[in-house]
C-alpha cells in the first residue's frame, strides 16, 4: 500500500509539486480566513483574473511569470481600492470595471502572440509538472511574506475587519492596511498559479478557510486550520492526479471542496465536529 | 483639578456635500459629566461623536477635546458572526498601547478581564461573541471603552436593545467615570433615560436646540423644537410618536 504514497517521489517534479501545493495551502489558508470573514470572494476572483494580462507579458518576455503577476496583482488592488475611496463608485463596480479590463488585456496580449497560445493556456488553468526551481523559491517567499505579514499585523486586521469605525476610531490607518490585506491576498494566489492555476485559485482562497470557520470560533485556530486543509488538500489532490492522471489543479479543488461538504454534512445531520461553545 | 472643559466645539459645522449634517454646533463639555446626546435621526448625533473624535473634519468651525477619546461605535448585525470572543474585543481597547507588531501584555489581559468583570461578563470571556444577546454584546463593547482608558468616552446608541441588567450595568459605569472626572458623552432615543441618568443632556436637530440639566433642555417647547411636534405629554411623562423613533 505504501507505495502509492512512496512511488511517485522518485519524481523531481512530485517532489517539487508536493512543495508547491503546500504553499499554495499554507498561503491561501491563511489570507482566504480574511477572504470568507471580510465577503471579499468577489475581490479575490477580481484579483485572480487581473493578473493574468501580467502573467502574458513576463512569459512573452521571458520573465517570472510570477513575478509577472505579482506586479500586475498590486497595481490592480491598489486601482481598485483607490477608485472605491470615494463615494461615486462603489467597490464593487470599481472590481468589475478593474477586473474584466485587466482579463481583456490579457486576451488581447494573447492573441497578439500565437506561439504561446498554448503555454499560457497552461497558466490558467495550472500545470504542476511545470514547477521549476525558481518558481519554488520565489513561492516560498511569497508565502514567508504573507503568512509572516499576518502573524505580525493580526490584531489590527482583525480589528479592522470586526469594527471599521472602531478602528478609524483609534486613529489606525484604516486604508492602508485594506491595501496591504490585498497585496498579501495577491501574494497568495502567485504562490498558487503554478500549481492550481489563474482560474481556480479562488477556491483555495475561500474553501479551506470557509471550512475552517465551520470547526472553530477562533480567529488564529480558523487560520490555522485554514492552512492545514489547504496543504492537505493540496498533498491528497496531488496523489489523486498522479494515480488517476487528471489535472492537478481540479483534483486539488474538489478534495478541498469534498472536506467542507464532509464537514458541513457532518455538522447539519449529526451535529458533529461543532466548535465548543466556551 | 482645573474647570477647563473637557471638550469644545464651536461653531462646528460638517456637511456632506449639500447636506448639513451639522450646522453651528457650539457645545461645552465639563470634566466629570454624564452628557446626554438627544435627538430625533438624521439630527447628527453620530456625525457629532465622529467630530469629536477627529474622524470626520469640520466643513467649518472647531472642535478641541483636552486628553484621550474613546469609543463605542453601533455595529452593524453582520460583525457579530466574527471569531473573536468577549475578551478578545475587550482586549482591542488596549491595541494602540500596545502599538504596532506587538502582543498585548499580561497586565493589559488583566485590565481587559477587569473590565468585563466591572460590565457583568466575567462568566461569558470565552464566548464567541455572535452567541451573546444584544445587550450583552453591547456591555462587551462597553468594556472594551473602558480598557481604552480615556479622559472622554462618545458612546454612539449604546442602549438600544438593551436589557435591564445591561441598563443597570451602564448606569453603575457612567457613574463611576463621572466620579473620576471623566466625561461621558451619550448619544440615545431614550428621553426618560436621559433625564433620569445624566447631568447635562445636548439636544441636538442639526443644531444645537438645547443644552443644560435634563429638566430645562427636556422640556415640552425644546422637544417640540427638535422633533418637529412629534413629543406628547402622557400623565406628566414625554413620549415620543412612533414615526420619530426608529431605534437601530
Amino acid at each position: 500500500m505504501l507505495h502509492y504514497l512512496t512511488d511517485p517521489l522518485q519524481y523531481t517534479f512530485m517532489q517539487r509539486a508536493l512543495v508547491a501545493v503546500v504553499l499554495t495551502g499554507l498561503a491561501c489558508g491563511v489570507l482566504g480566513s480574511y477572504v470568507v470573514l471580510r465577503g471579499l470572494a468577489f475581490i479575490g476572483d477580481a484579483l485572480t483574473h487581473a493578473v493574468f494580462p501580467g502573467v502574458v507579458l513576463a512569459f512573452a518576455a521571458g520573465l517570472s511569470v510570477l513575478l509577472g503577476a505579482l506586479a500586475v496583482g498590486i497595481v490592480t488592488a491598489a486601482g481598485i481600492a483607490v477608485l472605491s475611496r470615494g463615494r461615486r463608485v462603489s467597490e464593487d463596480t470599481a472590481i468589475g470595471i478593474l477586473f474584466a479590463a485587466m482579463f481583456a488585456l490579457g486576451v488581447v496580449l494573447v492573441s497578439s502572440l500565437a506561439a504561446y497560445q498554448k503555454d499560457v493556456a497552461e497558466l490558467l488553468f495550472g500545470n504542476i509538472l511545470g514547477v521549476s526551481r525558481a518558481d519554488l523559491v520565489l513561492a516560498g517567499v511569497a508565502t514567508a511574506v504573507a503568512v509572516g505579514a499576518v502573524a505580525l499585523l493580526n490584531k489590527e486586521l482583525a480589528l479592522v475587519a470586526f469594527d471599521r469605525e472602531m478602528a478609524e476610531a483609534m486613529r489606525y490607518p484604516v486604508f492602508v492596511l485594506d491595501l496591504v490585506l490585498l497585496g498579501l491576498i495577491t501574494l497568495a494566489i502567485v504562490v498558487s498559479l503554478r500549481a492550481i492555476g489563474n482560474i481556480l485559485v479562488l477556491a483555495m482562497l475561500v474553501t479551506p478557510a470557509a471550512t475552517a470557520r465551520l470547526l472553530t470560533d477562533r480567529l488564529v485556530t480558523m487560520q490555522a486550520v485554514a492552512a492545514g486543509i489547504g496543504a492537505a488538500s493540496g498533498i491528497a489532490g496531488l496523489y489523486i492526479s498522479f494515480w488517476w492522471n487528471v489535472a492537478s489543479g481540479g483534483a486539488v479543488v474538489l478534495t478541498a471542496t469534498a472536506v467542507f461538504f464532509a464537514v458541513f454534512l457532518a455538522q447539519t445531520t449529526v451535529g458533529a465536529l461543532r466548535p465548543a461553545s466556551g | 483639578m482645573t474647570d477647563r472643559p473637557r471638550a469644545v466645539a464651536d461653531e462646528l459645522t460638517v456637511a456632506f456635500g449639500d447636506r448639513r449634517a451639522l450646522d453651528r454646533v457650539s457645545i461645552e463639555l465639563p470634566r466629570g459629566a454624564v452628557v446626554g446626546l438627544i435627538g430625533p435621526n438624521a439630527a447628527g448625533k453620530t456625525t457629532l461623536l465622529r467630530a469629536l473624535l477627529g474622524t470626520v473634519r469640520p466643513t467649518s468651525g472647531t472642535v478641541a477635546v483636552d486628553g484621550t477619546a474613546g469609543f463605542l461605535p453601533q455595529l452593524g448585525p453582520g460583525g457579530w458572526d466574527f471569531p473573536l470572543s468577549a475578551a478578545d474585543i475587550a482586549l482591542q481597547g488596549a491595541y494602540r498601547r500596545t502599538g504596532w507588531l506587538r502582543r498585548p501584555s499580561a497586565a493589559e489581559r488583566d485590565r481587559a478581564a477587569a473590565a468585563l468583570a466591572a460590565v457583568g461578563m466575567e462568566g461569558h470571556a470565552r464566548r464567541q461573541v455572535g452567541q451573546l444577546s444584544a445587550g450583552q454584546r453591547q456591555r462587551v463593547l462597553l468594556a472594551r471603552a473602558l480598557v481604552q482608558e480615556a479622559d472622554l468616552l462618545l458612546l454612539d446608541e449604546p442602549l438600544s436593545g438593551a436589557d435591564a441588567p445591561t441598563e443597570a450595568a451602564f448606569a453603575g459605569i457612567l457613574g463611576r467615570l463621572r466620579d473620576e472626572g471623566r466625561t461621558v458623552l451619550v448619544s440615545s432615543h431614550d428621553l426618560a433615560w436621559a433625564s433620569a441618568r445624566c447631568d447635562l443632556v445636548c439636544l441636538l436637530s442639526g443644531r444645537v436646540v438645547a443644552f443644560g440639566p435634563p429638566a430645562e433642555a427636556l422640556d415640552a417647547r425644546c422637544l417640540a423644537a427638535a422633533y418637529g411636534g412629534q413629543v406628547a405629554d402622557v400623565g406628566g411623562v414625554l413620549v415620543l410618536a412612533p414615526e420619530g423613533h426608529h431605534a437601530h
